[in-house]
């Protein structure tokens, strides 16, 4: 029914013992675009282990968004089964799948997609503020305020906390967006086109910035792009095609449709 | 926690919100100062009508051959009756004033014209115990009995108490024929203005210059002639020996207080008394002493409360009231719908926001209760401003109303349409809290349904592209 999810070349002779986090197997899924049937997942299985940065590469328009939102557990798929770190997504309600979402991941969009009104703080705030209710807040404000200083640190914004995202730059609420998703220390990075709307350099520190992450604390990513140059550097690529993982497509396939 | 928070900074960055909450606001003040206004009006309406009658009133059904003399009346109400304090005797009796008019809208019979008066007969020793009588007076002339007067006794004049308001429009003052005084002798109204005096020093000054002046009244006189009942027409000056002020401008300026021996020679009136008024140790227990003297005094005397007497009167006022706090209510409603409006705008508006809050593990109840927050607060913040320009009307609605008058050059609030001559307020908590949890609950309901919407949306086709 699908292909299996293979490592990249140049790591296959290699037996992978790290721990599976994220094991996907025959998602499909299908909009209705106005009576008309649009396939967009045909049976994708994949897995994700801890502590690997995995690429999944396809042309726009693919599906690897939806893909993404269905393996982040934001969406639904049709069919198909999604475990992620021993739990069924099948077996919870919506409430404890949000609970678990604030609590073990982390998104980072292509449009950022910061809150308008509040700083850049407070957007790093907000997964703890979501975690926690009102009379918890005040115990946990503190500590929550710090490490989000701290985040804002590292990704090199302690100037810019007070700022709102219209008085930034797009690199600049890109790396919001990251520190935002890390303020809840979750154990995967889900990042849909991460790069996507930057400019080179910018998209360039963008990357630095998310491996830094792999490096120092063994960061668990998946990324979804078209960018073939970011995703050359995962260290383990697939391919999303016709609704389909094809990991043994020539990598300059997609290059030409690239951008 | 977020969702306080994020309730309160969308409710900041709108503008439109603020006139959600100047909706809620002006519906929660007016609808404060305009029941503050009606239960003012209601409580001083039950008081000044209470103040001229009193706890119980009995009317005698029976021919004055059968009436117990008054005092034996009394005698009993007082010794069987635990729960009465006193008893006094009245006669109503109408009659006319007559008086020279200057004004050409009044029919007039040879320059002289008639106003329709009841005259009061009261035993004043006992009346004032009955009812608030003596604290009305604003002048007399002898201190112990306001119908006394050294030149009523010297030339036989009868006596009687005239009302201001009854001065204002009947007594236009003499010059004093000394030329020592500048303004008419005894008029209530300013020479040059000719509005009614409002300064109660300067009020009691010319109600002291009253005393010792004249009415003149027009009456019938039951007579039998040949076996036939009949009225003859009288007249007859009465001496202003005091006055008083009951604070209903209406009603006072109808009436006119004579001793009863008076009034019931005046209509040859064979009964001693028409009507007996009774005060009460605590009025709470008006009606068990009511149903007791009925059963006492059987089919002599229909017994009856004050309220029975004005039922209609303050039914009517309360009437008004009910009518004026629903036709209001359609402000707060109006309110209502104003937050249903911006707060749809603000979640269509924010979708975007909220697909990213929902990505952030957001539940939807918790989505739910963003909206709801923002709802109940433009509610609250609503409430509370509206008290407050509500309070600030309501305890300086005399001076709003000068200056409407000032402005429009209409007064709001004529006296001689609603009885007094300020607008009486009452401040009852209870009503003022009830408005403002009533509006706050329109708010919350208001918010009720984009709130839904924002929980139901989809977080995915929240986020999906801009």
């Amino acid at each position: 029914m699908s292909d299996l999810t293979t490592p990249a070349a140049g790591e296959s002779a290699e037996v992978d013992t790290r721990r599976v986090l994220l094991d996907a197997t025959g998602l499909t899924k299908t909009y209705r675009v106005g009576g008309h049937k649009l396939e967009v997942l045909k049976g994708v299985d994949m897995q994700v282990r801890e502590g690997e940065i995995l690429a999944i590469l396809g042309t726009s328009g693919c599906g690897k968004s939806t893909l993404l939102h269905v393996l982040g557990w934001l969406d639904s798929a049709d069919e198909g089964r999604i475990v992620f770190d021993g739990t069924d997504r099948s077996t919870l309600g919506s409430s404890e799948r949000a609970h678990l979402r604030n609590r073990v991941m982390g998104f980072v969009f292509q449009f950022y997609h910061l809150l308008p009104e509040l700083t850049a703080l407070e957007n790093v705030l907000m997964p703890s503020m979501i975690q926690h209710g009102p009379l918890a807040w005040r115990k946990h404000k503190k500590a929550a305020t710090q490490r989000a200083q701290a985040l804002l640190a590292l990704v090199g914004l302690t100037e810019r906390s007070m700022h709102r995202p219209r008085e930034l730059s797009g690199g600049e609420r890109q790396r919001v967006a990251i520190a935002r998703a890390l303020q809840n220390q979750p154990r995967f990075l889900f990042c849909d086109e991460p790069t996507g709307n930057l400019d080179g350099a910018t998209a360039e520190d963008v990357r630095k910035l998310l491996w830094g992450l792999n490096e120092k604390q063994g960061q668990t990513m998946v990324i979804v792009t078209h960018d073939a140059k970011l995703a050359a550097q995962a260290h383990r690529v697939v391919h999303l095609v016709d609704g389909r993982i094809e990991s043994n497509r020539q990598l300059d396939l997609v290059e030409e449709v690239d951008l | 926690m977020y969702r306080f928070f994020l309730a309160i900074r969308y409710l900041r960055s709108r503008l439109v919100n603020l006139i959600s909450i100047g909706g809620v606001m002006a519906g929660v003040a007016v609808l404060i100062v305009v029941v503050s206004i009606m239960d003012g009006f209601q409580e001083r309406v039950r008081k000044v009508v209470r103040g001229s009658l009193s706890h119980l009133i009995l009317t005698p059904t029976v021919d004055s051959q059968d009436l117990p003399p008054f005092i034996v009346l009394e005698k009993g109400l007082l010794r069987d009756v635990p729960d009465v304090k006193a008893a006094a005797p009245q006669i109503r009796y109408p009659v006319f004033h007559e008086y020279e008019s200057r004004k050409r809208s009044v029919a007039q019979i040879d320059g002289m014209s008639l106003h329709q008066m009841e005259a009061i007969g009261i035993d004043y020793r006992r009346e004032k115990k009955v009812s608030e009588i003596a604290s009305y007076l604003i002048a007399q002339h002898s201190p112990d009995d306001p119908f006394f007067h050294p030149d009523a006794v010297e030339f036989e004049k009868a006596t009687c108490i005239v009302s201001r308001t009854f001065a204002e429009n009947f007594m236009l003052g003499v010059y004093d024929l000394d030329g020592n005084v500048a303004h008419r002798f005894g008029a209530m109204r300013d020479d040059t203005s000719g509005e009614p005096l409002e300064d109660m020093t300067v009020v009691r000054q010319r109600a002291r210059e009253l005393i010792g002046q004249e009415v003149r009244i027009v009456f019938g006189t039951q007579t039998m002639r040949g076996g036939q009942r009949s009225f003859e027409p009288n007249s007859k000056n009465l001496l202003i020996t005091g006055v008083y002020d009951s604070g209903d401008s209406v009603e006072d300026n109808s009436r006119l207080y004579l001793e009863i021996g008076e009034v019931a020679k005046m209509g040859s009136v064979k009964h001693a008394y028409l009507q007996a008024n009774v005060l009460l140790e605590d009025y709470e227990k008006a009606q068990a002493v009511k149903k007791t003297l009925t059963g006492i005094l059987g089919k002599r005397f229909v017994v009856e409360t004050w309220e029975d007497q004005k039922a209609k009167f303050l039914a009517a006022v309360n009437q008004e009231k009910v009518m004026l706090v629903i036709v209001l209510s359609f402000i707060v409603m109006l309110g209502g719908f104003i937050i249903l409006a911006t707060l749809t705008l603000t979640v269509v508006e924010k979708t975007r926001d909220i697909g990213i809050v929902a990505a952030l593990g957001a539940g939807r109840t918790g989505i739910l209760s963003i909206f709801l927050w923002n709802g109940l607060l433009i509610g609250v913040l609503g409430a509370l401003m509206g008290l407050g320009l509500g309070a600030w009307f309501t305890a300086n609605v005399d001076g709003v109303h000068d200056f409407i008058k000032q402005v429009t050059g209409r007064d709001v609030f004529p006296p001689n349409i609603y009885h007094f001559r300020s607008i009486p307020t009452v401040w009852h908590w209870p009503t003022v809290l009830s408005i403002m949890g009533g509006s706050v609950i329109v708010a919350f309901v208001a918010g009720l349904l984009p709130a839904l919407r924002a929980s139901r949306l989809d977080p995915i086709a929240a986020l999906r592209y801009e």
